[in-house]
């Protein structure tokens, strides 16, 4: 008589781990989750996937800093907003993505995402923004259908491999990309003065992104908006 | 003035969890990440990078593994493969852990390509899962399903149960098993197995049961109606 394939009987092990592909509501997704912590993991559509993979600097680290470096000088001069960095987003019962990075109208300021007790967001951030290798990408197929249907109002996607900056706008239903203006920069709707260099971006100039985020940071109309955001939390 | 990146310097992109792309494709990106092993379903990519437990995926593979060696070694004419890539069709490219086959020379439903890779459905397709959460049991059964696989068996381990899906009118029937508590293969004539036997690790039990199925007379003929006729 051999062993008895199958699970150990302590209770920490009996907890399955994720593995892709497996179909698995929110709350049973976080089970399984928070007994795995050296991977980050993604439910999409009622989906697991596991992203187990070493990062690459070129194609994910880099491009990854200098989109939260612009963010985080945006979240710097307008108060009433906030920001986050690869925090879980639980945006519905079966969808929780850890995006790369995520802008919102912060809680009492009019925003829609609410800090849950055990410090997760809730809801549909006003923006996020991921780093993917091109088209092909999760976060073009089932990750935006989710996104958008949950109302995230602009949704950035940089393909690095494509060297493109995808910005989607939340218009009837539907996402649009956004086209420059004819100053050549991207302007978020839901964020006023967040100015986008992509151009610059794509070629790692962040002094000139950074320049032309100020120039926004100082126009009229995010002078507008930081006191919507103080009569908001008035 | 900082330098300008240079992610264009990997030609081939890497594959990447969920990534939509046709089988070409797949392949293309596959043959450059010689250490990981990936799997193309409904077009989706499922890159399986994990390290495996023992007793919740390598033991019951062996298992499962040693009772169809004992078949195929019983029964010329079929082919057994542990975990083979098949060209299922355009968006699926499983890697089974373990495929039972009738060699295409003895009027089997799947081709082995001219690179050397199974194309097409084989008669029997094995899975070793932890659970009816996984992915076996969502598209890649659809998959299978759709494609024509006639049998597939999935070891569910930490539900510790053994589903046995047959193609019938074009759906999948878990299969129930006799009153010996046997299951029989319909494609495999003489192919055994014990799920309780399995279940509970008794593998000298399981093996006994597959030997009764390699004496019977089914099993005989349908190695008779496998042996070329000579004319």
């Amino acid at each position: 008589m051999s062993t008895v394939f199958g699970p150990p009987t302590t209770p920490a092990d009996l907890v399955p781990p994720l593995e892709n592909g497996d179909r698995l509501t929110r709350a049973e997704f976080e089970r399984r989750y928070r007994a795995m912590p050296d991977v980050r993991a993604e439910l999409i559509e009622g989906t697991v996937y596991v992203m187990a993979s070493p990062v690459r600097h070129t194609q994910h680290a880099r491009p990854h800093l200098r989109l939260c470096a612009w963010i985080a000088s945006y979240v710097a001069l307008t108060p009433g907003v906030d920001a986050g960095d690869n925090g879980s987003v639980r945006l519905d019962l079966g969808n929780e993505p850890q995006p790369d990075a995520y802008l919102f109208v912060a809680p009492g300021h009019g925003g829609g995402v609410r800090i849950s007790d055990d410090g997760y967001v809730e809801g549909a951030p006003e923006l996020v923004a991921e780093v993917s290798s091109s088209s092909a990408s999760l976060d073009l197929g089932d990750k935006l259908r989710a996104y958008r249907r949950n109302g995230v109002r602009e949704y950035l996607v940089w393909r690095v491999l494509d060297r493109a900056i995808d910005w989607f706008v939340l218009r009837d239903d539907r996402y649009d990309a956004m086209g420059p203006g004819e100053d050549g920069l991207l302007h978020s709707r839901a964020f006023p003065g967040l100015w986008l260099d992509a151009p610059a971006l794509l070629a790692d100039d962040l002094a000139k992104v950074l320049a032309t985020l100020n120039r926004g940071l100082a126009s009229p109309e995010h002078a507008a908006f930081v006191e919507g955001l103080r009569g908001a939390a008035g | 003035m900082s330098t300008v990146a240079r992610p264009d310097a990997i030609a081939i992109p890497p594959l990447e969890n969920g990534d939509r792309l046709t089988r070409a494709e797949f392949e293309r990106r596959y043959r450059q990440m010689p250490g990981v092993r990936a799997e193309l379903i409904e077009g989706v990519a499922y890159v399986m990078a994990s390290p495996v437990r023992v007793a919740r995926h390598g033991e019951p593979h062996a298992a499962l593994n040693g009772l169809l060696f004992n078949y195929r070694i019983a029964t010329p004419g079929v082919r057994l493969a542990d975990n083979a890539t098949v060209r299922l069709d355009l968006e699926n490219e499983p890697q089974p852990d373990l495929l039972l086959l009738v060699d295409p020379d003895r009027g089997g439903q799947a081709r082995i390509s001219a690179d050397d890779y199974i194309e097409g459905a084989p008669e029997l397709v094995a899975e070793v899962v932890p659970s009816s959460a996984s992915l076996d049991l969502g598209d890649k059964l659809r998959a299978y399903r759709r494609n024509g696989v006639r049998e597939y068996l999935v070891w569910r381990v930490l539900d510790r149960a053994i589903d046995w899906f047959v193609l019938r009118d074009d759906r999948y029937d878990a299969m129930g098993p006799g009153e010996d508590g046997l299951l029989r293969s319909h494609a495999f004539p003489g192919l055994w197995l014990d799920p309780e036997a399995l279940l509970s690790g008794d593998l000298p039990k399981a093996v006994t049961a597959l030997n009764r199925g390699l004496a019977s007379p089914e099993h005989a003929a349908f190695v008779e109606r496998l042996t070329p006729k000579i004319p």
